[in-house]
């Protein structure tokens, strides 16, 4: 089951993604995406995340906020480690307070400017990054591999997550009917 | 465009939410429209206002760290004073030197995700009372979206503002870019959400009136 809710994120992601591009195309003084196709993929997003959270508890943060949480510990308690031991009397009250509170800024400089070079470089390459052809039909598919997982997985919860899916999918068919031609 | 003036824009932006909650809660008192559709409109119009006050909301990173690190130095401190005082061994002064840094990980993670709200809030209070006259004559539900598809275009101009002095904001012009950003900002995310929720809340609003007309 973890491996649907993982599948279910992820087109929850694109779905989200996809609302985000859309609303680019309404800046700049362009006229304003057409709402129901926002309106349509944000409701996809939502019942695919709900779907997900069928499965598995819904992580409190994003991603990126939890991976940074984890290694800004691993850093802060390398360094702790490393002072406290360093030190020849780690039991001072000032020389504790100091480590504790100097490692954790010292693992938000380490972590943060790790983050800032590897964005520095994926902002680099999202200049030729293509766009995709069609999320609409590519979400269609996903849902349908969903679909396909859960048939011989089913518990109490299936049915649940087999309603929320048919959901999206109506949400889906809106969307895709109010498209604007390309 | 620094974040004070974005903090007023969505202050305004707020504002006309509660215009058309306003004018959705007169549409809707006294007849037998409490049903679950019109739940589900104030529901999103709840959400869309919600997002707006996360997009004003944001504490700096290195900010919400220093007080961490300042609040945890501090216990820690007193922590290790007192052990020291009632005479523990310098490892039990450490072990619970650091079982008191741990165990503030809750009240700060309780902290930490009531602060953004209560700060958005406290940013984006109103600092006047808007008074739009709809024209005479005109459907209430139609004055609705009308007043949302206007937040929309507020909304979209705000992040044009907003991009145009970002240190980040070249990467932005591509569809790509504006993706890959509003997943590191939270002004942009939570800005792109209140316009998703407004989006939602006018189909909301459709469906609402759609069913009004049935009856």
């Amino acid at each position: 089951m973890s491996g649907i809710a993982s599948l279910l994120c992820s087109a929850a992601e694109l779905a989200e993604g996809t609302v985000v591009r859309l609303q680019h195309a309404g800046m700049g003084g362009r006229p304003l995406p057409d709402r129901t196709v926002i309106a349509g993929l944000a409701i996809v997003a939502e019942r695919l995340r709900l779907a997900a959270s069928h499965v598995t508890d819904p992580p409190p943060f994003g991603r990126r906020m939890v991976a940074s949480a984890y290694w800004m510990l691993a850093v802060q308690t390398i360094t702790c480690v490393a002072v406290l031991w360093a030190v020849p009397d780690p039991s001072r009250p000032w020389v504790l307070a100091g480590t504790l509170a100097g490692s954790d800024l010292v693992a938000l400089a380490v972590v943060y400017s790790a983050y800032a070079l590897y964005d520095r470089g994926q902002a680099r390459r999202l200049t030729s990054a293509g766009e995709d052809a069609n999320p609409v039909a590519e979400l269609r598919e996903r849902i349908a591999a969903v679909t396909r997982l859960l048939e011989p997985d089913r518990d109490d919860r299936h049915l649940e997550i087999g309603k929320l899916l048919e959901q999206a999918l109506t949400w889906l068919d809106i969307t895709e009917a109010n498209q604007p031609p390309t | 465009m620094t974040n004070r003036h974005v903090y007023e824009s969505i202050a305004r932006h707020r504002q006309i939410v509660q215009l058309a909650v306003q004018r959705f809660a007169a549409l809707t008192a006294g007849g037998d429209d409490d049903n679950a559709r019109a739940a589900d409109v104030r529901e999103r119009l709840d959400m869309c206002d919600d997002a707006l006050v996360r997009a004003a909301g944001g504490v700096p990173t290195w900010l919400r760290t220093l007080i961490g690190a300042l609040s945890v130095g501090s216990v820690v401190w007193l922590v290790a004073s007192g052990t020291h005082l009632i005479g523990l061994q310098p490892g039990w002064v450490i072990t619970a030197a650091v079982a008191a840094a741990m165990a503030m990980g809750w009240p700060w993670y309780l902290a930490i995700t009531a602060l953004p709200r209560r700060l958005g809030r406290r940013r984006t209070r109103p600092f006047a009372s808007m008074e739009i006259q709809a024209p005479d004559g005109i459907d209430p539900a139609v004055e609705i979206r009308g007043v949302l598809q206007v937040l929309r275009g507020t909304i979209a101009r705000t992040l044009d503002r907003y991009l145009a002095e970002h240190r980040q904001g070249r990467i932005a012009r591509s569809a790509a870019g504006f993706e890959w950003l509003a997943g590191r900002e939270p002004i942009l995310f939570w800005l792109c959400r209140a316009d998703g929720h407004a989006c939602v809340a006018i189909e909301a609003v459709d469906i609402w009136d759609s069913r009004r007309d049935l009856r």
